[in-house]
């Protein structure tokens, strides 16, 4: 990616995940940070198990016409998924490469039919090097099932994953606007300052 | 470009400001902007969420009617009622509802606007929502309507904002084409602040040459509204865009404009003439001249499904005589399915530019399978749909219809329009006496469309069993409310009851069942396939998504219910046959999910080993 170049996000997993909620947040952030965002959003029947998610292209000043953008990323061409249910961040793989960071989920969740069509669901490593086919670097973290487990709410993982890119650097134009962002768009209750707190001490067990 | 700062997150808001929306609150913005004093609407993805921004704007701004109308047709009637007032009209409806309008469509471009009237389309190439991916923008040729085509969310608010402007400018209705990609689209939009007034009432003036559209009158009608589209013709330089020179040029509109830009950055190619169309119809030769002067002499016409925008192209250069060869990505006869992806385009348009490409566009994953929408837990429609299926056995036929009870795993032997369950249902019973037949019908298909079928097979006899499956909102697109839904879940003040509609309608066989009782929908069920003539199952449940958000101490503080490892013999009617998701498969043993269980007690109904058991206990018996 050159400077000019848009900086491309896909958020993807389930309905009820909270994946809308953390594209809009991701794209505040952007914008308020100087960035042009334009994207798409997929929520087709995700109220009902079905998958969701966010496309991103995040434009730096100086960088190409919204108009110039498709709104899907070009193969190869994506920098940065966040895979809150891994089996979903799978099908994109034809959108990573060496370029692209993953932040995977580790508990993938049986498709609600699978169950007529004799699919078994793939324990996590398989799944998570199918992720990694293209190059992409993955890193993996029990975000949903760990915050069910430590505050009753698995729909927090989403606010341990922003933690985490915050404080990881993975988005280009800073962390500090995502907790705005994030506060602003879950209001101050919704706000789980522990939560985050999680997410951003979890990259120093990354970086270990 | 926009400025740094926080984009405002309130669509409706009053002031300008740079605005985070999707393609639907753009195209609501900037119905408000433009002072629109009319919205109605069918519910119907992907566009639902413009009528729900313009809801909430009429109850915060006041001096705006807007409405869920019965079906699509009544919409777009109610809305040439207000343009003959004068006043500026909005209407949305997907691609589907445009062939239940077409009738109103077609008359209001005869009769002509005098507010403007814009129609926002929801297409759905790929039919990621849909029964079909029809492209309605043919029925926009026929009818004459103008067609505009915006590619970004801010041209999406551009363009809208212009379009009331226009179709009063020539008195032609304005369609807009939006699709999927689009209304779920999401980008920072410059605003204009909205009307510090209210819209004005309008009032109604006699114009008979015009509304009176009959006989040598409806002719002489047809003959202006040609006119005025030539005189449309003449303005689509306000709206298409040519860039780059060459001999080989791509043409595209909406959406396809941005694929076409980014694959020929892909392929290092950007120098390509580009003619991006922000008008689809009527087409503007002079863009096609425009191409011709910037070199090119062939065009590749990057677009979805049955070449609706090519075949229009290549008749404008045939007529023009331009030396341009035209052809498109839809193959050579123009007729393709399936959405465009960028992929395919790329490839495509690589080989029409000669540009050797070696790339295998990138990793592609093994089959996977779907993640598609089912009944939620707790669906009122699970127990009708499983004692209809029980009921019918291997040689039965059963109808199905639109809406939450189209989801699968619970398919019937038919799946197509509005209304097709019943009206169907009654020609198969007609022609095939010997099989048993089972329509059923939802709460807001039954008004949308129901009612006249419903009055057919009472006027013909037929002997049939309809199921009605009243969840009391139009559950599938968001809880809207139908005409039977009750002030207190955010209906009208006046509902209509659907057995007092089937009572108005001549039905006398009428039976009234709560969903989550089993037995007793299985028993009326029976009972009234014992029986002759045309007989109706009111099979009634609120929707649990909606109750558990209305209620949620109400689901809570109910019975819950575990499975007893040691009693189940796993026989696969609560898992399988119910399909119920919050029953979890653990590999050695079944649990219910109570985080997702919103305590149906249909699984309890099903088992056929006793292993299912309520309890009110604080301790999960299954961790005891």
């Amino acid at each position: 990616m050159t400077p000019s170049e848009p900086f491309n996000v896909v958020i993807t997993g389930m309905g009820g995940q909270g994946v809308l909620t953390l594209g809009r947040t991701v794209a505040t952030a952007a914008a308020a940070a100087g960035w042009r965002v334009t994207g798409s959003e997929k929520r087709g029947g995700a109220q009902r198990g079905g998958a969701a998610e966010v496309v991103l292209r995040l434009i730096p000043p100086g960088g190409p016409a919204e108009s110039a953008l498709s709104p899907a990323v070009p193969p190869g061409e994506l920098d940065l998924l966040v895979g809150l249910e891994p089996i979903e961040a799978w099908r994109r793989v034809a959108l990573t490469s060496a370029r692209t960071l993953v932040l995977l989920d580790t508990t993938p969740v049986e498709p609600a039919l699978a169950r007529h069509s004799g699919y078994r669901t793939p324990p996590f490593e398989e799944v998570r090097a199918g992720v990694a086919s293209a190059g992409a670097r993955v890193v993996a973290l029990d975000l949903m099932a760990d915050a069910k487990a430590r505050w009753g709410q698995a729909v927090l993982g989403n606010l341990v994953a922003l933690g985490w890119l915050a404080a990881a650097g993975a988005l280009p134009f800073g962390g500090a606007g995502l907790r705005t962002a994030a506060a602003a768009a879950l209001g101050a209750k919704g706000m789980h300052e522990a939560a985050w707190a999680h997410g951003e001490a979890l990259t120093a067990v990354q970086a270990r | 470009m926009i400025q740094a700062g926080a984009p405002a997150s309130d669509p409706l808001a009053r002031e300008a400001g740079d605005y985070l929306l999707s393609g639907n609150e753009a195209l609501a913005r900037a119905a408000l902007v433009a002072g629109v004093g009319f919205a109605s609407s069918y519910p119907g993805s992907p566009i639902t969420e413009v009528q729900a921004a313009m809801l909430q704007a009429a109850s915060r701004y006041g001096g705006l009617h807007a409405e869920w109308s019965v079906n699509e047709h009544v919409a777009l009637h109610a809305a040439t009622g207000a343009s003959w007032c004068g006043v500026r009209a909005l209407v949305t409806m997907k691609q589907v509802g445009l062939h239940v309008a077409s009738d109103p469509a077609a008359y209001l471009a005869y009769a002509g606007v005098k507010g403007g009237v814009v129609l926002g389309i929801g297409l759905d190439p790929g039919a990621t929502s849909s029964t079909g991916e029809f492209d309605v923008r043919w029925l926009a040729r026929e009818m004459h309507w103008i067609v505009l085509e915006p590619g970004t969310v801010q041209e999406v608010y551009d363009f809208a904002r212009r379009a009331w402007d226009l179709s009063e400018e020539t008195g032609v209705p304005v369609m807009i084409d939006m699709p999927t990609g689009l209304c779920h689209q999401v980008a920072v939009v410059r605003c204009s602040a909205l009307p510090a007034q209210p819209p004005a009432p309008g009032r109604f003036v006699p114009d008979v040459e015009s509304f009176v559209n009959v006989g040598a009158r409806a002719v002489k009608n047809h003959g202006r509204l040609i006119a005025r589209l030539r005189a449309v013709r003449a303005k689509g330089n306000e709206w298409n865009q040519v860039a780059g020179t060459g001999p080989k040029a791509l043409i595209a509109a909406g959406l396809h404009a941005s694929l076409a830009r980014e694959v020929l950055r892909t392929l290092d190619a950007t120098d390509v003439p580009v003619l991006a169309l922000g008008m689809s119809h009527p087409v503007d030769p002079a863009a096609l001249a425009a191409l011709v002067a910037a070199g090119a002499t062939e065009a590749l016409v990057l677009e979805e499904l049955d070449g609706y925008l090519s075949l229009g192209l290549q008749a404008a250069a045939h007529q023009q005589r331009l030396p341009l060869w035209i052809s498109s990505i839809s193959g050579e006869d123009g007729l393709a399915h399936g959405p465009l992806t960028f992929a395919a385009a790329r490839t495509r348009v690589a080989a029409f530019l000669g540009i050797a490409t070696n790339d295998a566009m990138g990793v592609v994953p093994p089959a996977l399978p779907d993640r598609p929408g089912t009944f939620c837990p707790g669906c009122s429609h699970r127990s009708p749909l499983f004692a209809i299926r029980e009921a019918l056995g291997e040689t039965g036929v059963y109808g199905g219809d639109i809406g939450c009870s189209s989801l699968p795993p619970h398919a019937s032997d038919w799946l197509t329009c509005m209304g097709s369950g019943l009206g169907i249902a009654q020609g198969v019973a007609l022609a095939s006496p010997g099989q048993k037949v089972i329509a059923s019908i939802g709460d807001s298909t039954f008004y949308h469309s129901g009612l006249p079928v419903v009055l057919n097979a009472v006027q013909n006899g037929a002997n049939l069993v309809l199921v009605v499956l009243d969840n009391q909102y139009v559950a599938m697109t968001g809880h809207q409310p139908t005409p039977g839904t009750d002030a207190a879940r955010g209906g009208g003040h006046s509902p209509v009851p659907i057995a007092q509609a089937l009572r108005g309608l001549g039905v006398t066989d009428i039976v009234d069942v709560v969903a989550y009782d089993l037995a007793r929908v299985r028993f009326e069920l029976a009972q009234a396939m014992a029986r002759p003539g045309l007989k109706v199952l009111i099979v009634s449940g609120e929707c649990r998504l909606a109750l558990g958000r209305r209620e949620p101490e109400r689901i809570a503080a109910a019975v819950r219910y575990a499975i007893i490892p040691e009693l189940c013999g796993r026989c696969g009617a609560c898992h399988e046959e119910l399909s119920c998701v919050a029953i979890q498969d653990l590999g050695s043993q079944l649990k219910i999910d109570q985080d997702a269980c919103t305590r149906c007690g249909l699984c309890l109904q099903v088992c056929t080993d006793k292993a299912i058991l309520p309890f009110r206990f604080t301790t999960d018996p299954e961790r005891a």
